[in-house]
Protein backbone atom coordinates (compact mmCIF):
# COMPACT_ATOMS: atom_id res chain seq x y z
CA UNK A 1 0.00 0.00 0.00
CA UNK A 2 2.95 2.02 1.11
CA UNK A 3 4.52 1.74 -2.69
CA UNK A 4 0.87 2.68 -4.26
CA UNK A 5 0.45 6.20 -2.89
CA UNK A 6 4.22 7.31 -2.82
CA UNK A 7 3.66 8.85 -6.20
CA UNK A 8 0.36 10.60 -5.19
CA UNK A 9 2.49 11.53 -1.96
CA UNK A 10 5.38 13.35 -4.00
CA UNK A 11 2.67 14.92 -6.21
CA UNK A 12 0.67 16.40 -3.30
CA UNK A 13 3.72 17.33 -1.15
CA UNK A 14 2.34 20.85 -1.05
CA UNK A 15 -1.20 19.76 0.33
CA UNK A 16 -0.61 18.80 3.71
CA UNK A 17 1.27 22.08 4.82
CA UNK A 18 -1.17 24.48 2.44
CA UNK A 19 -4.19 23.39 4.47
CA UNK A 20 -2.55 23.39 8.10
CA UNK A 21 -1.37 26.74 7.36
CA UNK A 22 -4.66 27.43 5.74
CA UNK A 23 -6.43 26.96 8.65
CA UNK A 24 -3.84 28.28 11.09
CA UNK A 25 -4.14 31.53 9.36
CA UNK A 26 -7.93 31.34 8.94
CA UNK A 27 -8.21 30.48 13.19
CA UNK A 28 -5.51 33.45 14.00
CA UNK A 29 -7.74 35.84 11.85
CA UNK A 30 -10.79 35.00 13.70
CA UNK A 31 -9.27 35.03 16.76
CA UNK A 32 -8.10 39.03 16.42
CA UNK A 33 -11.00 39.70 14.35
CA UNK A 34 -13.57 38.64 16.38
CA UNK A 35 -12.61 37.44 20.10
CA UNK A 36 -9.25 39.03 20.72
CA UNK A 37 -9.94 42.19 23.08
CA UNK A 38 -8.73 44.12 25.52
CA UNK A 39 -11.23 46.20 26.95
CA UNK A 40 -11.86 45.83 30.16
CA UNK A 41 -15.56 44.69 30.82
CA UNK A 42 -18.06 46.44 33.20
CA UNK A 43 -20.28 43.60 34.80
CA UNK A 44 -21.07 39.91 34.13
CA UNK A 45 -23.70 38.36 32.90
CA UNK A 46 -24.59 34.22 34.47
CA UNK A 47 -26.05 31.89 32.14
CA UNK A 48 -27.88 28.62 33.36
CA UNK A 49 -28.68 26.52 30.46
CA UNK A 50 -28.85 29.74 28.14
CA UNK A 51 -31.24 31.67 30.22
CA UNK A 52 -29.54 34.81 32.44
CA UNK A 53 -29.90 33.88 36.22
CA UNK A 54 -28.29 36.48 37.39
CA UNK A 55 -26.40 39.97 36.32
CA UNK A 56 -23.56 41.74 39.05
CA UNK A 57 -21.22 44.71 38.57
CA UNK A 58 -17.30 44.20 38.44
CA UNK A 59 -16.58 47.10 40.23
CA UNK A 60 -17.53 45.75 43.61
CA UNK A 61 -15.92 42.90 44.94
CA UNK A 62 -17.80 40.33 46.07
CA UNK A 63 -18.70 36.53 46.31
CA UNK A 64 -21.35 35.32 44.73
CA UNK A 65 -22.50 31.46 45.21
CA UNK A 66 -24.78 29.47 43.35
CA UNK A 67 -26.41 26.33 44.30
CA UNK A 68 -27.78 23.95 41.67
CA UNK A 69 -30.89 21.99 42.53
CA UNK A 70 -32.33 19.57 40.00
CA UNK A 71 -33.03 22.07 37.18
CA UNK A 72 -33.10 25.28 39.34
CA UNK A 73 -30.41 27.45 40.15
CA UNK A 74 -30.09 30.00 43.26
CA UNK A 75 -27.74 32.68 43.60
CA UNK A 76 -27.22 34.76 46.33
CA UNK A 77 -23.89 36.45 47.71
CA UNK A 78 -21.97 35.54 50.96
CA UNK A 79 -19.18 37.01 53.07
CA UNK A 80 -15.64 35.89 53.39
CA UNK A 81 -14.99 33.69 56.16
CA UNK A 82 -16.99 30.57 54.89
CA UNK A 83 -17.19 26.89 54.85
CA UNK A 84 -17.50 24.83 51.72
CA UNK A 85 -19.68 22.42 53.73
CA UNK A 86 -22.68 24.95 54.35
CA UNK A 87 -23.16 24.94 50.56
CA UNK A 88 -25.64 22.66 49.49
CA UNK A 89 -24.23 20.15 46.71
CA UNK A 90 -23.73 21.51 42.94
CA UNK A 91 -22.49 24.79 43.93
CA UNK A 92 -20.06 27.12 42.37
CA UNK A 93 -18.62 29.74 44.16
CA UNK A 94 -17.66 33.35 42.20
CA UNK A 95 -15.26 35.69 43.09
CA UNK A 96 -15.61 39.43 41.89
CA UNK A 97 -12.24 41.41 42.84
CA UNK A 98 -10.66 44.21 41.32
CA UNK A 99 -12.35 43.89 37.75
CA UNK A 100 -12.00 40.24 37.23
CA UNK A 101 -14.25 37.16 37.93
CA UNK A 102 -13.11 33.31 38.64
CA UNK A 103 -14.77 30.47 40.07
CA UNK A 104 -13.00 29.91 43.41
CA UNK A 105 -14.79 26.48 44.40
CA UNK A 106 -16.72 23.90 42.46
CA UNK A 107 -17.68 20.49 43.59
CA UNK A 108 -18.31 19.15 39.99
CA UNK A 109 -15.86 16.06 39.29
CA UNK A 110 -14.57 17.78 36.35
CA UNK A 111 -11.11 17.28 36.29
CA UNK A 112 -8.09 19.16 34.25
CA UNK A 113 -8.53 21.77 31.56
CA UNK A 114 -12.06 21.65 31.62
CA UNK A 115 -12.36 22.68 35.46
CA UNK A 116 -13.94 25.95 35.67
CA UNK A 117 -11.87 26.90 38.78
CA UNK A 118 -9.16 26.53 36.35
CA UNK A 119 -9.96 28.45 34.26
CA UNK A 120 -8.35 31.97 35.84
CA UNK A 121 -9.16 35.36 36.13
CA UNK A 122 -11.30 36.64 32.83
CA UNK A 123 -11.52 40.85 33.01
CA UNK A 124 -12.10 41.73 29.27
CA UNK A 125 -15.76 42.39 28.21
CA UNK A 126 -16.69 38.72 25.57
CA UNK A 127 -14.39 36.81 27.51
CA UNK A 128 -16.56 34.08 29.36
CA UNK A 129 -16.09 31.03 32.03
CA UNK A 130 -17.84 27.97 31.07
CA UNK A 131 -18.64 24.86 33.87
CA UNK A 132 -20.28 22.25 31.67
CA UNK A 133 -21.09 20.19 34.29
CA UNK A 134 -23.38 22.37 36.17
CA UNK A 135 -24.37 24.03 33.16
CA UNK A 136 -23.13 28.11 33.77
CA UNK A 137 -21.84 30.13 31.37
CA UNK A 138 -20.04 33.14 33.28
CA UNK A 139 -19.95 36.22 30.57
CA UNK A 140 -18.08 39.57 30.84
CA UNK A 141 -20.37 42.27 29.32
CA UNK A 142 -18.37 45.90 28.14
CA UNK A 143 -20.42 49.01 27.79
CA UNK A 144 -21.67 51.24 30.36
CA UNK A 145 -24.24 49.29 32.09
CA UNK A 146 -22.73 50.65 35.28
CA UNK A 147 -23.54 50.34 38.83
CA UNK A 148 -26.70 48.35 38.11
CA UNK A 149 -27.46 45.19 39.90
CA UNK A 150 -29.93 43.49 38.50
CA UNK A 151 -30.27 39.96 40.29
CA UNK A 152 -33.73 38.27 38.29
CA UNK A 153 -35.20 35.38 39.60
CA UNK B 1 1.54 -18.75 14.31
CA UNK B 2 -2.15 -20.44 13.99
CA UNK B 3 -5.26 -17.85 13.24
CA UNK B 4 -6.78 -18.96 16.82
CA UNK B 5 -3.57 -17.52 18.50
CA UNK B 6 -3.27 -14.24 16.51
CA UNK B 7 -7.08 -13.63 17.51
CA UNK B 8 -5.53 -13.92 20.84
CA UNK B 9 -2.84 -11.53 20.26
CA UNK B 10 -4.87 -9.51 19.17
CA UNK B 11 -7.53 -9.21 21.49
CA UNK B 12 -4.86 -8.67 24.12
CA UNK B 13 -2.98 -6.00 22.55
CA UNK B 14 -6.45 -3.73 21.62
CA UNK B 15 -7.19 -4.45 25.68
CA UNK B 16 -3.69 -3.36 26.08
CA UNK B 17 -3.98 -0.26 24.46
CA UNK B 18 -7.61 0.74 26.03
CA UNK B 19 -5.57 0.41 28.80
CA UNK B 20 -2.63 3.02 27.93
CA UNK B 21 -5.38 5.09 26.35
CA UNK B 22 -6.85 5.12 29.91
CA UNK B 23 -3.61 5.57 31.74
CA UNK B 24 -2.43 8.38 28.93
CA UNK B 25 -5.99 10.37 30.05
CA UNK B 26 -5.49 10.14 33.52
CA UNK B 27 -2.08 11.69 33.13
CA UNK B 28 -3.18 14.37 31.15
CA UNK B 29 -5.57 15.71 33.93
CA UNK B 30 -2.73 16.01 36.47
CA UNK B 31 -0.49 18.13 33.80
CA UNK B 32 -0.96 21.46 34.41
CA UNK B 33 -3.85 23.30 32.88
CA UNK B 34 -3.97 25.83 29.74
CA UNK B 35 -7.59 26.59 30.44
CA UNK B 36 -6.63 29.89 31.29
CA UNK B 37 -6.21 30.41 27.65
CA UNK B 38 -8.95 28.35 26.49
CA UNK B 39 -11.23 25.82 28.19
CA UNK B 40 -11.01 22.25 27.64
CA UNK B 41 -7.45 22.81 25.40
CA UNK B 42 -5.12 19.96 26.15
CA UNK B 43 -2.47 17.67 24.38
CA UNK B 44 -4.54 14.66 23.15
CA UNK B 45 -2.06 12.33 24.58
CA UNK B 46 -4.80 9.17 24.47
CA UNK B 47 -4.77 10.24 20.66
CA UNK B 48 -0.83 8.57 20.54
CA UNK B 49 -2.72 4.90 20.86
CA UNK B 50 -5.90 5.57 18.65
CA UNK B 51 -3.85 6.43 15.93
CA UNK B 52 -1.37 3.21 16.36
CA UNK B 53 -4.25 1.00 16.83
CA UNK B 54 -5.69 2.68 13.81
CA UNK B 55 -2.95 2.08 11.27
CA UNK B 56 -2.16 -1.46 13.07
CA UNK B 57 -5.35 -2.90 12.78
CA UNK B 58 -7.82 -0.58 10.97
CA UNK B 59 -10.62 1.26 11.48
CA UNK B 60 -13.32 -0.76 13.71
CA UNK B 61 -10.19 -1.61 16.27
CA UNK B 62 -9.47 2.10 16.57
CA UNK B 63 -13.27 3.57 16.88
CA UNK B 64 -13.51 0.25 19.50
CA UNK B 65 -10.60 1.19 21.81
CA UNK B 66 -11.51 4.73 21.14
CA UNK B 67 -14.75 4.87 22.60
CA UNK B 68 -13.94 2.13 25.22
CA UNK B 69 -11.47 4.47 26.64
CA UNK B 70 -13.87 7.58 26.50
CA UNK B 71 -16.39 5.30 28.44
CA UNK B 72 -14.35 3.67 31.10
CA UNK B 73 -12.46 7.39 31.77
CA UNK B 74 -15.80 9.01 32.27
CA UNK B 75 -16.88 6.14 34.85
CA UNK B 76 -13.60 6.25 36.50
CA UNK B 77 -12.43 9.48 36.84
CA UNK B 78 -14.75 12.05 35.79
CA UNK B 79 -18.59 12.29 35.17
CA UNK B 80 -21.31 11.03 32.28
CA UNK B 81 -21.61 14.70 31.18
CA UNK B 82 -17.26 14.62 30.47
CA UNK B 83 -17.88 11.49 29.36
CA UNK B 84 -20.86 12.57 26.85
CA UNK B 85 -18.12 15.28 25.92
CA UNK B 86 -15.11 13.25 25.34
CA UNK B 87 -17.37 10.46 23.04
CA UNK B 88 -18.68 13.52 20.80
CA UNK B 89 -14.65 14.70 20.46
CA UNK B 90 -13.46 11.11 20.21
CA UNK B 91 -16.51 10.09 17.52
CA UNK B 92 -15.43 12.55 14.71
CA UNK B 93 -12.24 12.45 14.99
CA UNK B 94 -11.82 9.05 14.33
CA UNK B 95 -14.52 9.24 11.82
CA UNK B 96 -12.42 12.18 10.15
CA UNK B 97 -9.34 10.25 10.92
CA UNK B 98 -10.13 7.18 8.91
CA UNK B 99 -11.62 9.08 6.28
CA UNK B 100 -8.46 10.56 5.21
CA UNK B 101 -6.29 8.00 6.06
CA UNK B 102 -8.74 6.09 3.48
CA UNK B 103 -7.63 8.41 0.56
CA UNK B 104 -4.31 7.46 1.26
CA UNK B 105 -2.54 10.67 0.32
CA UNK B 106 -2.26 12.06 3.89
CA UNK B 107 0.86 11.50 6.20
CA UNK B 108 0.00 10.32 9.68
CA UNK B 109 1.04 13.40 10.91
CA UNK B 110 -1.68 14.95 9.08
CA UNK B 111 -4.35 12.60 10.37
CA UNK B 112 -3.18 13.11 13.29
CA UNK B 113 -3.86 17.53 13.26
CA UNK B 114 -7.20 16.72 11.47
CA UNK B 115 -8.24 14.49 15.00
CA UNK B 116 -7.01 16.98 17.03
CA UNK B 117 -8.67 19.65 15.27
CA UNK B 118 -12.17 17.97 14.37
CA UNK B 119 -12.21 17.05 18.10
CA UNK B 120 -11.97 19.97 19.74
CA UNK B 121 -14.91 21.22 17.17
CA UNK B 122 -17.18 18.54 17.85
CA UNK B 123 -16.55 19.37 21.76
CA UNK B 124 -17.69 23.01 20.60
CA UNK B 125 -20.26 22.43 19.14
CA UNK B 126 -21.88 19.92 21.73
CA UNK B 127 -21.45 22.54 24.48
CA UNK B 128 -23.16 25.18 22.17
CA UNK B 129 -25.95 22.67 22.33
CA UNK B 130 -26.59 21.68 25.67
CA UNK B 131 -25.39 25.51 27.25
CA UNK B 132 -27.37 26.99 24.54
CA UNK B 133 -25.11 30.04 24.72
CA UNK B 134 -23.44 30.84 21.25
CA UNK B 135 -21.35 32.88 22.31
CA UNK B 136 -18.99 29.92 23.77
CA UNK B 137 -17.69 29.76 19.43
CA UNK B 138 -15.47 32.42 20.50
CA UNK B 139 -13.43 30.06 21.85
CA UNK B 140 -12.92 27.83 18.67
CA UNK B 141 -10.39 30.05 17.11
CA UNK B 142 -8.04 29.26 19.55
CA UNK B 143 -8.86 25.63 20.63
CA UNK B 144 -8.73 25.23 16.58
CA UNK B 145 -4.75 26.62 16.83
CA UNK B 146 -4.15 24.11 19.90
CA UNK B 147 -5.69 21.62 17.80
CA UNK B 148 -2.91 22.33 15.43
CA UNK B 149 -0.26 22.44 17.95
CA UNK B 150 -0.81 19.32 20.19
CA UNK B 151 -1.90 17.37 16.59
CA UNK B 152 1.88 17.72 15.35
CA UNK B 153 3.03 17.01 18.29
CA UNK B 154 0.87 13.48 18.64
CA UNK B 155 1.36 12.90 15.32
CA UNK B 156 4.98 13.02 15.70
CA UNK B 157 4.80 10.51 18.90
CA UNK B 158 2.34 8.03 16.97
CA UNK B 159 4.73 8.03 13.70
CA UNK B 160 8.07 7.51 16.19
CA UNK B 161 5.92 4.93 18.19
CA UNK B 162 4.41 2.87 15.13
CA UNK B 163 7.78 2.44 13.38
CA UNK B 164 9.00 0.43 16.53
CA UNK B 165 5.36 -1.15 16.50
CA UNK B 166 5.41 -2.35 13.37
CA UNK B 167 7.64 -4.99 13.80
CA UNK B 168 6.12 -6.99 16.75
CA UNK B 169 2.42 -6.82 14.73
CA UNK B 170 4.27 -7.91 11.38
CA UNK B 171 5.99 -11.03 12.88
CA UNK B 172 2.96 -12.27 14.16
CA UNK B 173 1.06 -12.59 10.88
CA UNK B 174 4.17 -14.91 9.52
Amino acid sequence: MELQTKKAKKKLWWLEPLIVVFVLILSLACYFLFVHNTKEGSSIKIEAAGRVIAEYSLRQDRLILIEKQGDRYSVREISAPYSTSDFKENYNLISIGNGTVRVIEADCPARGSTRCTNQGERSHSGESIICLEHNLVITILGGEEGELDLVSK
Amino acid sequence: MSKNSYHTKKITLLALSVAVAMILSYVEMLLPSLSHIAPGIKMGLPNIVIICVLYLYGVKEGAAVSLIRVILTSLLFTSPLTGAYGAAGAALSIAVMALLKKTGIFSMIFVSIAGAVSHNVAQVALCVAITATPAILSYLPLLMIGGIVSGLAIGIAAFLLLKRLKNLIKNDRS
